[in-house]
């Protein structure tokens, strides 16, 4: 264009000047109006996060006669921590399903594990019997697991309360997949209700014993920290339909599936009908990666170098959650989840390498750019299937030197497939007594300290021998053999006692 | 959710972390001075346009603005990048919070120069427009200005970005800081400051001894440097006050690198004023270049006390690389030396008859009307 001395002033003027007012009046109009779209209300600016304070509640610790009890009831959950998706309307990753175990001892200089002639039964608190008016997840069984539940019925069929079935080969009882939810009737949110479990004589129905125990379970899983939408229960638990869909639109985006199409005809899809998984005991889709090497393996890819604090932005086990998941010894000698499973990166490259070496090719995609924290390279990380192969307590524990604290880690020293090697399946020295029912479930090694009450995690050694410590300790022999023993001659396994165990 | 949750992972770095922070701190104390100028000078000469008789300075002072603020923006590509390298995970977030105002940056500044130059080209035919011209392009260089002070806090404050789910369209502004409006007002009133000191600092070179026109300019140019740094102690201390106890404290005797940075600076900015009033040129300019260099180690400093509890870039993996960063030293020397060399043949071009700056090698009759109009405007005589 030619600089005409008397029009391209002005054109040149005109045009500045409303280029410039436009501009400067978009950005200030940008600036004050309110934005279209809020993902999430609650979450404001001004506040830091804060802990969640948690109210807490009474712990009922059963009575028990040292002197005149016949019977001690050990009663435990497997896992100290089952985690639940209530996204039931759209997909679910985890159903509520809760595991629960126990062992009877007939009390005596060489005590017995009773399996014959007793019938052992569970029942959960009041408040917690019908997770059915809380949860949608019988509304859409049929769709997510192939199979219509009855209202409260688990995937085993078994209830809020009801007969534990006898495990002979580990020669305990149990009640598995009880679908309790975190949510009593008050509207609250509690991820430890208790269950009361109680044996009796078969025969003449006569109480021999009883005791209470913690069902962790929680839907305090952080989809929502990334994928946005509101929690669903009282601004800390559960999914809204928001991060539900959010969810499953990034998942079709990717991968090309129409899941969210199908959840919206009403067809929600359990992830684990694609990807196998050994916990709910899936096949899936055989050349797909199982669920927890998909899952670990992807989100791996965005977060990384977090440490611990990783862990919590989808596990509830952040020291700040309405959870806090870890919460027994491990936790208060220092130790983190990273500790026994790596870090997100290390704990997806484990899963990853044990699909790739099942020759699934997704693996090495999502390897790729995952750089190993605990270890110098991926060639240094051990496979692992998952649930089956888990940290080993032989690795840090050699029952003749206590492990040092909070640096201990059982990270890359894995279990063997074989599922009785696991903390949670073993038995001691002797094979009677499995060692979660001294020890306590895994996350919550006695003593856990668990934030809704101080003892509730440690119900049964404050009720058999006053202290909240494992079963035994500190010259507790007698809660079971009713006289003292020499800690050197147990066959449980040799003690490493130390003053401030 | 913890603010940790928010903080991207952080990319290694090919060397050391201080020499990126030194880097750092030298390229943005360049960057800083003639960003102050440019908008400054604007200012300067906006308010001077409102006058009835204008100062025989004002037109020729006006039209060295355009070539500063090409200079002050390629001199922030620098700083902005070494940015990036240690601070990348906090500032690519904050800047895609804000992403319709950051990248409005670009338009405000390209208009900004537009504007300048409308003004220097058609200085006589805009005629009382030209105040509205200028009036605006300040207010243009002010946004630019809010915006990039918005997003220097907004990096800093990881606890802050959870509003972006409130604002997910890349519309956030920090407003609810309280540091913001006086770190703004601070860097504004700095650059009256260095504006008018800057006019001085132009006239004095254009100064010989009996010429009163040039001499007014100095005048009047230390008289806006004096009142500007009288306010911007009280800014400063505003500034300072504004920030949370414990950061303050820091600069306030419990930290005493930070409580050295700080006294030092500030003595440097009394002495300038001092040397101001006295109307000491040159001895102000360096004086202010070295206070303004210790303001922005000030700077780095509250910079790290605020990302202290998420971060610090000596955390960082350094993957050694050393010969990409030998090239880029070179290279960086190189260019440096090129600009200096291109600077020192602009300067004498300007300063010397046409016919000795083209050593009558070109003719120069095909010269375009806007070529003389720029000559013109900056007082470069054309021989017939």
């Amino acid at each position: 264009m030619s600089f005409d001395n008397k029009r391209f002033p002005k054109l040149a003027l005109s045009a500045w000047l409303a280029a410039a007012v436009l501009l400067l009046g978009f950005l200030a109009a940008q600036a004050v109006m309110p934005t279209e779209q809020a993902r999430a209300p609650k979450a404001t600016a001004d506040q830091e996060p804060a802990p969640y304070v948690i109210k807490e509640l009474p712990t009922t610790i059963p009575a028990f006669d040292a002197e005149q009890s016949e019977y001690v009831l050990l009663a435990w959950n497997n896992l100290g921590m089952h985690c639940i998706s209530d996204s039931d309307p759209w997909w679910i990753l985890l159903p509520p399903a809760n595991d629960l175990h126990a062992q009877l001892v007939r009390r005596g200089p060489s005590p017995e594990i009773v399996t014959e002639g007793v019938e052992l039964t569970y029942r959960v608190e009041s408040g917690f019997e019908t997770p059915s008016a809380h949860s949608r997840f019988w509304e859409f069984s049929k769709s997510l697991l192939g199979k219509a539940l009855p209202n409260d019925a688990g995937i085993s069929g078994n209830s809020l309360s009801g007969a534990m079935r006898l495990d002979a080969e580990r020669r305990a009882f149990a009640a598995e997949l009880v679908p309790v939810v975190p949510y009593p009737d008050d509207g609250s949110f509690n991820p430890y209700p208790i269950f009361h479990i109680e044996a009796r004589d078969a025969a003449s129905g006569e109480l021999l014993a009883a005791t209470s125990m913690v069902a962790p379970t929680s839907t305090e899983m952080g989809c929502r920290n990334c994928h946005g939408g509101d929690w669903k229960v009282q601004d800390v638990a559960g999914f809204s339909e928001q991060t539900s869909r959010e969810v499953l639109r990034v998942h079709d985006r990717n991968t090309g599936t129409d899941l969210l199409t199908r959840a919206e005809r009403g067809e929600p899809r359990l992830c684990q009908s694609c990807h196998a998984d050994p916990v709910l005991n899936t096949q899936g889709q055989p050349e797909r990666l199982n669920f927890p090497a998909a899952i670990h393996g992807w989100h791996a890819n965005y977060i990384q170098g977090r440490g611990a604090k990783a862990c919590g932005f989808c596990h509830p086990s952040a020291p700040t959650s309405a959870t806090r998941c870890l919460r027994g010894l491990h936790d208060a000698k220092g130790l983190d989840c990273t500790s026994c499973h790596g870090t997100l990166e290390d704990h997806a490259l484990s899963l990853l390498k044990k699909e790739q070496e099942l020759g699934k090719e997704r693996a090495a995609t999502l390897m790729a750019n995952i750089i190993p924290r605990m270890v110098a390279s991926s060639e240094d990380i051990v496979g692992r299937t998952p649930w089956l192969m888990e940290p080993d307590c032989a690795s840090c524990h050699d029952f003749e030197v206590k492990p040092e604290r909070g640096v201990a880690t059982s990270f890359n020293k894995w279990t063997s497939d074989e599922p009785g090697e696991l903390y949670r399946l073993r038995s001691d020295d002797a094979g009677a007594i499995m060692c979660e029912a001294c020890h306590g479930s895994t996350h919550a090694l006695y003593p856990a300290s668990n934030p809704y009450g101080r003892d509730r995690d440690n119900i049964q050694p404050m009720q058999y021998q006053g202290l909240a410590r494992t079963i035994g300790a500190r010259g507790n022999c007698a809660v079971c053999h009713v006289v003292d023993m020499d800690p050197e001659s147990s066959i449980h396994h040799p003690l490493v006692e130390q003053a401030d165990s | 959710m913890h603010p940790l949750a928010y903080i991207p992972s952080p990319e290694p770095i090919p060397a050391a972390w201080w020499l990126f922070e030194v880097l750092l701190l030298a390229t943005f104390t360049a960057h800083i001075l003639l960003v102050n100028v440019v908008l400054g000078g604007s200012a300067v000469a906006f308010i001077e346009s409102l006058r009835e008789r204008q100062a025989p300075w004002a037109r020729p002072f006006s039209a060295k603005i355009p070539t500063a603020l090409a200079l002050a923006v390629n001199f922030g590509v620098a700083p902005l990048l070494f940015l990036q390298v240690l601070y990348g995970h906090f500032v690519y977030t904050s800047s895609v919070l804000m992403a319709v105002f950051w990248l409005g940056v670009t338009g405000l500044a390209m208009l900004a120069y537009y504007g300048l130059y409308l003004t220097v080209l058609r200085h006589e035919s805009l005629g009382r427009a030209k105040s509205l011209v200028l009036g605006l392009t300040v207010l243009l260089l002010l946004a630019v200005a809010f915006v990039f002070s918005n997003n220097m806090t907004l990096m800093l404050a990881p606890e802050r970005w959870s509003a972006y789910f409130a604002r997910p369209d890349g519309t956030l502004l920090n407003l609810g800081d309280p540091t913001l409006v006086p770190r703004w007002l601070h860097f504004v009133t700095a650059s009256l400051a260095l504006g008018g000191l800057a006019l001085a600092a132009w006239s004095k070179c254009k100064a010989n001894h009996s010429d009163e026109t040039a001499l007014a300019g100095v005048v009047r140019g230390m008289r806006w440097f004096s009142s500007a740094t009288l306010v911007q102690l009280c800014v400063g201390l505003w500034f300072l006050f504004s920030q949370p106890a414990a950061i303050r404290s820091l600069f306030l005797g419990g930290g005493s690198l930070h409580t050295a940075a700080l006294g030092l600076a500030v003595a440097l900015a009394l002495a300038a004023l001092y040397l101001g009033h006295r109307k000491r040129v040159w001895p102000t300019v360096w004086v202010v270049a070295a206070t303004v260099a210790l303001m922005v180690c000030v700077r780095a400093l509250l910079r790290a006390a605020y990302l202290a509890p998420y971060f610090s870039p000596s955390e960082l993996t350094v993957v050694s690389q050393p010969s990409p960063l030998l090239v880029f030293i070179l290279s960086l020397l190189l260019a440096a030396a090129a600009i200096a060399y291109m600077l020192r043949l602009a300067l004498r071009a300007s300063a010397a008859p046409a016919e000795d700056a083209t050593n009558g090698e070109i003719e120069d009759a095909g010269e375009s009307d806007d070529t003389a109009d720029v000559r013109q405007a900056i007082g470069a005589p054309r021989e017939a």
